[in-house]
C-alpha cells in the first residue's frame, strides 16, 4: 500500500516534471532525455547495490549530505519504517524515464496555435498549464496511469535487489511473498493462489480506472 | 572390396562400443570451477572407457530451482550435487538412491578415509537411516580476528579454551574510535541473525535449538543464554554494532574491511577475506569461545554432498562417478579456500594448508573435523531459520529486530517461537 501511495502519484509528477522540462527546443536536449531515461533500461539489481550504497548508514552519500546540516539520518533501508518508503523512492527514479517519455509525446501531440492564443488572451503561464497543458494531457495520464498501476505490482526485483524483504516484514510485499512461496519455500500451490488473487487484483484495479475514465479524459480539443 | 569390407567392421566395433557406452549426467552448482572439473571427468572417462559424462554447472541460486523442476517431471540427472539442507526433504520424498549396498559390497570404497562424523548428516532418518549421498567436502565455523588489531591493544591471540569473559574482555578492548570524531570506527565483533553467526555459540554453550526429535522449534535454557550474551553485545556492551548500522555493507565484508576485528562465520569466508584484505593486515582463525555451560567442544558443521537419481538407469555407473568425485578423483584446486575435502588423504595433505597464505591456522579445520558435528537443518529450514531471500523471516528476523531494538528479547522470541512451530507444523505434521 505504501509502495503504491509513493509509487503512482510520485512516477507520475516527476515523469510529467522531467517531460516539461525537457519538451524546451535547445541544444543537445536528446543528451538528457537519454540520461533521464537511462535508469528504466538499467538493471534492477545494479540500480539496487548501488542504491544500498548510497542510502547506506554509515558509508552513504545521503546520509554524508544530512550529517552536513547536522542532521543524523536514519538506517533507510535497516529501519522498518523507512525501508518500504525507500525502496519505492528507489523505483521512482528508476521508472520516472517512462512516464517522462510518454508525457513528451503526449506534450508534442498539443496544437501550438492553443498556445498562441492564449498568449493572445494575456494568459500566464501558470493559466497555460492548468487550461491547456494539463487537460489535453489527460488521455497521456489515463495512460500512464493504467500502466502504473500495473508496474506497482511488478516491482519484486528491486525489493529483491535491496532489502530482500526486511527488515522483518517490512518490505515484504505481496510480489515479494509470492516470489518466497513459489521459489524458495516451494509451495506452489499456496502461491499460485496468492498468484492468481494478485491478477485478479490487477484486472479490478485496471477495470476501475477505465470505469473511470469518462469523468476526467478529455479527447476533444 | 576390401575397403567395404574394412568399413564394415569398422561400422561394427563403433556399434559395438556405443551399445556398451553408458551417459551420465552429472550436475554441479559451482560454474567458476567448470573446466578444472572437466578435466577430472575426462580422467574419469580415460579409467572408464564404456562411461561417457555430461556436466552441467549453474549457480548455486539457480541450481535449487531447476533440480527440484526436474524432480517434480521425474528427470533428473543421474549423478548431483547434494545440500546437506536438503537431503531429509529430498529422501523423504524418495527422490534419492540409497549408497549403503554399494558402500557395503564395494572393496575399493573405503569408508574410514573420510571424515566419518560426515555421514551421520547424510542420513534419512537422521543418523540410524540408510546413507542417501557421499559428502566431498565439508564447511564448519570458525572465529576469525584481526591480528593487528590484536596487537595494537597489547592483546593475546584467542586459543582453544577461551571462554565469553576472555572475549567479551577482547571486545571491549578491540571497540575503538581511531580518529577521534566521537564515532567508533573499529567494533570488537560483527554479527546479526544469520544462522552461521548465531548457531555455534549456541552449541558451544551446550544448547540446541530443536526438540530432540527435531520436529519442534524449542530452544533449551543454554540456547536462549547465548542469543541473550550475543545480544547483550550490542545492546548492553556495546561492541558490536546493530545490523541497520552495517546496511550497505555486504555482510562477508565487514571483517575485511577492518570494520570489525571480530567475527564468526563459516570457513568458506576465508577465500572472500583473503581476496579483500590481502597485505592490508593479518588475520587468523581460532575456535569459536566456549559458554559456561560448555561440556565438550562441538562444531557447526555440514558437508556438501554428491547423489545419485533413484531414476537413474545406470546405478553401478553411477556409484563409481559419485566414488571418483567423493574425493578420490579430485585434487585441491576444486576446493574453495576453507571447503574441507571430506576425503582425509586429501584434506590432510601439504597443499590444503597453503602456507604462506594468510590464514597461518588453517590446519585447525583439520582438528575441528575430529569434532561431534550440529546443525538444526529440517524441512522448510529456510522458512523458520530466515535465510537468503526470506532473511529478514524467522528467527534470522527475530534476532535483527532485538539488535535493532525494535523489539524486546522476550517478545521477539515469543513471536518467533510461534512462527517457527507453525512453519515446523505444516512440514511435521
Amino acid at each position: 500500500m505504501i509502495f503504491a501511495v509513493i509509487y503512482v502519484p510520485g512516477a507520475l509528477s516527476v515523469g510529467l516534471t522531467l517531460a516539461l522540462l525537457l519538451n524546451a527546443k535547445l541544444k543537445g536536449i536528446g543528451f538528457f532525455r537519454a540520461l533521464f531515461f537511462s535508469p528504466l533500461v538499467t538493471s534492477s539489481v545494479a540500480i539496487g547495490i548501488v542504491w544500498s550504497w548510497i542510502l547506506s548508514p554509515r558509508f552513504g552519500v545521503v546520509n554524508y549530505m544530512l550529517k552536513l546540516f547536522g542532521i543524523e539520518g536514519p538506517s533507510w533501508l535497516g529501519d522498518p519504517s523507512t525501508a518500504l518508503a525507500s525502496v519505492a523512492t528507489v523505483f521512482v527514479w528508476k521508472e520516472a524515464g517512462f512516464y517522462m517519455v510518454v508525457y513528451l509525446a503526449g506534450l508534442q501531440d498539443i496544437p501550438v496555435t492553443l498556445y498562441e492564443a492564449a498568449e493572445i488572451d494575456g494568459a500566464s503561464r501558470w493559466q497555460r498549464f492548468w487550461r491547456i497543458t494539463f487537460p489535453l494531457l489527460t488521455p497521456t495520464t489515463f495512460f500512464a496511469l493504467t500502466i502504473a498501476m500495473i508496474r506497482m505490482l511488478q516491482h519484486f526485483d528491486i525489493i529483491y535487489a535491496m532489502t530482500r524483504g526486511g527488515p522483518g516484514m517490512a518490505s515484504t510485499t505481496l510480489p515479494y511473498a509470492i516470489y518466497l512461496n513459489a521459489f524458495v519455500f516451494y509451495r506452489m500451490g499456496y502461491a499460485s493462489a496468492m498468484a492468481f488473487m494478485f491478477m485478479l487484483l490487477v484486472g479490478c484495479l485496471t477495470f476501475l480506472n477505465f470505469l473511470s475514465k469518462r469523468y476526467w479524459v478529455k479527447y476533444q480539443y | 572390396m576390401r575397403h567395404i569390407f574394412v568399413l564394415f567392421l569398422g561400422i561394427v566395433f563403433i556399434g559395438l562400443t556405443s551399445l556398451g557406452e553408458v551417459v551420465l549426467q552429472y550436475w554441479m552448482w559451482d560454474p567458476s570451477i567448470k573446466d578444472k572439473y572437466r578435466a577430472a571427468l575426462d580422467k574419469f572417462e580415460e579409467m572408464h572407457p564404456n562411461i561417457k559424462v555430461e556436466l552441467t554447472a549453474m549457480e548455486p541460486k539457480d541450481y535449487w530451482t531447476k533440480m527440484r523442476l526436474l524432480a517434480r517431471t521425474g528427470k533428473l540427472p543421474d549423478v548431483f550435487n547434494m545440500s546437506s539442507g536438503f537431503i531429509d526433504e529430498w529422501a523423504s520424498k524418495g527422490l534419492l538412491l540409497a549408497l549403503d549396498r554399494f558402500i557395503e559390497s564395494d572393496p575399493t570404497f573405503d569408508i574410514d578415509a573420510y571424515y566419518k562424523r560426515l555421514f551421520e548428516i547424510v542420513r534419512y532418518p537422521r543418523g540410524k537411516g540408510p546413507i542417501y549421498a557421499i559428502p566431498f567436502a565439508w564447511v564448519t565455523t570458525v572465529l576469525f580476528f584481526n591480528k593487528d588489531a590484536f596487537d595494537e591493544v597489547g592483546l593475546e591471540y584467542p586459543n582453544d579454551s577461551w571462554d565469553w569473559c576472555d572475549f567479551l574482555r577482547a571486545a571491549i578492548k578491540l571497540t575503538r574510535d581511531l580518529d577521534g570524531d566521537g564515532e567508533i570506527d573499529q567494533w570488537g565483533f560483527w554479527f546479526y541473525g544469520r544462522y552461521a553467526h548465531i548457531e555455534p555459540w549456541i552449541y558451544q554453550n551446550g544448547g540446541r535449538l530443536l526438540t530432540p526429535d527435531r520436529r519442534r522449534f524449542d530452544p533449551t535454557p543454554e540456547a536462549l543464554n547465548a542469543l541473550k550474551f550475543l545480544t547483550d553485545l550490542v545492546l548492553w556492551y556495546k561492541v558490536a554494532p546493530p545490523k541497520k548500522a552495517m546496511e550497505g555493507v555486504r555482510q562477508q565484508d565487514v571483517f575485511p574491511r577492518g570494520l570489525a576485528a571480530m567475527w564468526v562465520d563459516g570457513s568458506w569466508n576465508i577465500e572472500n577475506t583473503r581476496r579483500i584484505v590481502g597485505d592490508s593486515f593479518r588475520w587468523g582463525i581460532a575456535k569459536v569461545p566456549r559458554g559456561p555451560n560448555w561440556e565438550q567442544d562441538v562444531i557447526f558443521a555440514w558437508p556438501d554432498n554428491i547423489a545419485i537419481s533413484v531414476s537413474t538407469k545406470h546405478p553401478e555407473e553411477a556409484w563409481e562417478l559419485v566414488k571418483f568425485l567423493s574425493g578420490p578423483g579430485l585434487t585441491i584446486d576444486l576446493y574453495m579456500a576453507g571447503k574441507v575435502p571430506s576425503y582425509r588423504p586429501l584434506a590432510e595433505s601439504e597443499e590444503f594448508l597453503e602456507r604462506g597464505k594468510q590464514p597461518a591456522e588453517k590446519g585447525l579445520l583439520l582438528e575441528l573435523g575430529k569434532l561431534p558435528m550440529m546443525n538444526s537443518f529440517t524441512l522448510g529450514w529456510s522458512e523458520w531459520r530466515g535465510y537468503g531471500p526470506a532473511a529478514g523471516l524467522g528467527l534470522n528476523g527475530a534476532i535483527d529486530s532485538i539488535l535493532n531494538g525494535e523489539a524486546s528479547f522476550t517478545e521477539a522470541l515469543e513471536k518467533a517461537k510461534e512462527y517457527i512451530n507453525e512453519v515446523l507444523a505444516r512440514y511435521y505434521p
